[in-house]
């Protein structure tokens, strides 16, 4: 990642809030318990993923990436889902050059991990 | 404006969905704005949940590992004998997704994923509205109920016996010899279909079906004609409707209940497996029925009296197969004869008048007052 693209997601935000909260109808239990869950199956998904690029299977990359990009724009965190369909569209295409996409989603999931629970923070 | 007041009662959306994230948000919303909701995490658990329980709307992702939202869709589709399910895929934005597929399989609807709430709800509710116009199962029962109440002698059969009906079409799916023929969807029909098993009886003269009485040979041949005429009835419904196949079903129930497996019975003298298993099982449901119920005529048989007249039928004027299943659920078959027993499902009926058989009461109106 270069200087320019760190700059500009440092500006922008992992999770567009409002729209999540939008989705939960304004209530901020079901945000909690979407962040939770979205939490709980990405560290799983990751960790799967992980499996599937050090073998190189394709087909089960791009089905973890598509549920991730799911997943994602379900609770709003638009970046990770672009990250994700990017891998997705990669691993249909059985494209090498899916490092950088795996790199930038582990990065991601950093970033989200920390907005998530300083949000949640914030709630307590 | 997300809105959470009801003008119909929400039938259950079942939301199928590989993704639990996507699954429990779903959830949680239409919950929270007072949908019920089941859910299931593929297209087998979905499709199984369809055959056995009474779901009306599907909500269901497009892409999903093993069976595809479409690939669902079709399924449901397939099962021509029952009830309308409305049902609408879930679409990624990204994902130029072949609608003219999804609605070649059958689907009502689409909606984006992520989902609005406010626009999911929307379409939910014009789901419901659609299911809720299907009101085929009650039209049915009233028909019966309509024909049967020319008939003196009745009280709540129709209730008891679509209960024997269903219940001995339930254990023959679970014998192998029925396992394909069977299934959940043909348990429902019978339920649905068997009340409509006399309808012809709206034909008969009322000098034959009210008499107090045996009949002569010459009446018995007018009363056998209920049987031609509900077929008539039914058959010009299901040319009419021909896609109905629970048409057909009502209709073969009605032409085939009074044969006799040795092939004695009438109409037809069919025999055998020639005879429709709906027929077959309906003749059983049927005859039990009338021996364990009061007559003009006859005092109501004991069960242990109706049992051995269906014991020393087998074969003769039941299908053995159908009487096992009968003998493995006895005990049921005595429940819901008690259960259903005419004097507490019609309480007043020492009040009525033989010609007008309706329990006497107020006069529910449309505003309830």
């Amino acid at each position: 990642m270069n200087g320019e693209t760190a700059q500009v997601f440092a500006e922008e935000q992992s999770i567009n809030w409002e729209s999540l909260k939008s989705r939960c109808i304004g209530r901020l239990d079901l945000v909690q318990k979407a962040l939770s869950r979205f939490q709980e199956h990405l560290v799983g998904d990751l960790e799967a993923l992980e499996i599937a690029a050090e073998s190189r299977n394709c087909e089960e990359i791009a089905r973890i990436a598509h549920r991730i990009k799911g997943t994602s724009l379900t609770v709003s965190a638009d970046r990770l889902a672009e990250f994700a369909m990017d891998l997705e569209q990669k691993a249909e295409k059985h494209e090498d050059a899916m490092d950088d996409s795996l790199s930038e989603i582990r990065e991601e999931c950093c970033r989200l991990s920390e907005a998530i629970e300083q949000q949640i923070a914030k709630e307590i | 404006m997300i809105s959470h007041d009801h003008d119909v009662a929400q039938a259950p959306i079942l939301l199928v969905d590989d993704d639990p994230a996507c699954l429990g948000m779903l959830s949680d919303v239409l919950n929270a704005l007072g949908m019920p909701v089941v859910t299931a995490r593929d297209g087998n658990e979905a499709l199984e949940m369809i055959c056995q329980g009474d779901i009306r709307i599907v909500l269901s992702d497009w892409q999903m590992p093993g069976m595809s939202g479409v690939e669902l869709c079709r399924r449901v589709r397939q099962r021509t004998l029952s009830s309308y399910v409305y049902f609408i895929l879930l679409t990624s934005l990204d994902r130029k997704h072949n609608l003219i597929s999804g609605l070649r399989a059958g689907a009502d609807d689409f909606v984006n994923k992520p989902f609005d709430p406010e626009e999911l709800q929307t379409r939910l509710r014009t789901a419901n509205r659609i299911v809720s116009l299907e009101s085929r199962n009650v039209i049915i029962f009233a028909l019966a109920k309509l024909a049967e109440s020319r008939d003196p002698e009745t009280g709540a059969h129709l209730e008891r016996m679509r209960e024997y009906s269903r219940l001995l079409a339930e254990d023959l799916s679970n014998q192998p010899k029925y396992a394909d023929i069977v299934d959940a969807d043909y348990v429902r029909t019978i339920y649905l279909t068997s009340p409509l098993h006399d309808i012809g009886k709206v034909g008969i003269p009322d000098h034959v079906l009210l008499k107090p009485g045996k009949l002569t040979p010459e009446e018995f041949e007018i009363m056998k004609q209920h049987t031609l005429i509900g077929f008539h009835t039914l058959d010009a419904a299901v040319r009419e409707q021909p896609q109905a196949a629970y048409l057909r079903f009502a209709r073969d129930i009605a032409v085939s209940h009074h044969e006799k497996y040795n092939g004695s019975g009438y109409p037809h003298g069919l025999k055998g497996e020639d005879i429709p298993l709906c027929g077959r099982i309906v003749a059983v449901a049927d005859v039990y029925d009338a021996l364990t119920t009061a007559r003009v005529y006859k005092e109501a048989f004991s069960h242990e009296k109706a049992r051995e007249i269906i014991r020393e039928g087998s074969g003769s004027h039941f299908d053995p197969d159908i009487v096992d299943a009968f003998f493995r659920h006895e005990q049921e078959i005595i429940e819901i004869n008690e259960r259903l027993n005419d004097s507490l499902v019609y309480a007043d009926a020492s009040k009525m008048t033989p010609e007008m058989n309706f329990p006497l009461g107020s006069i529910p109106t449309a505003n309830g007052v």
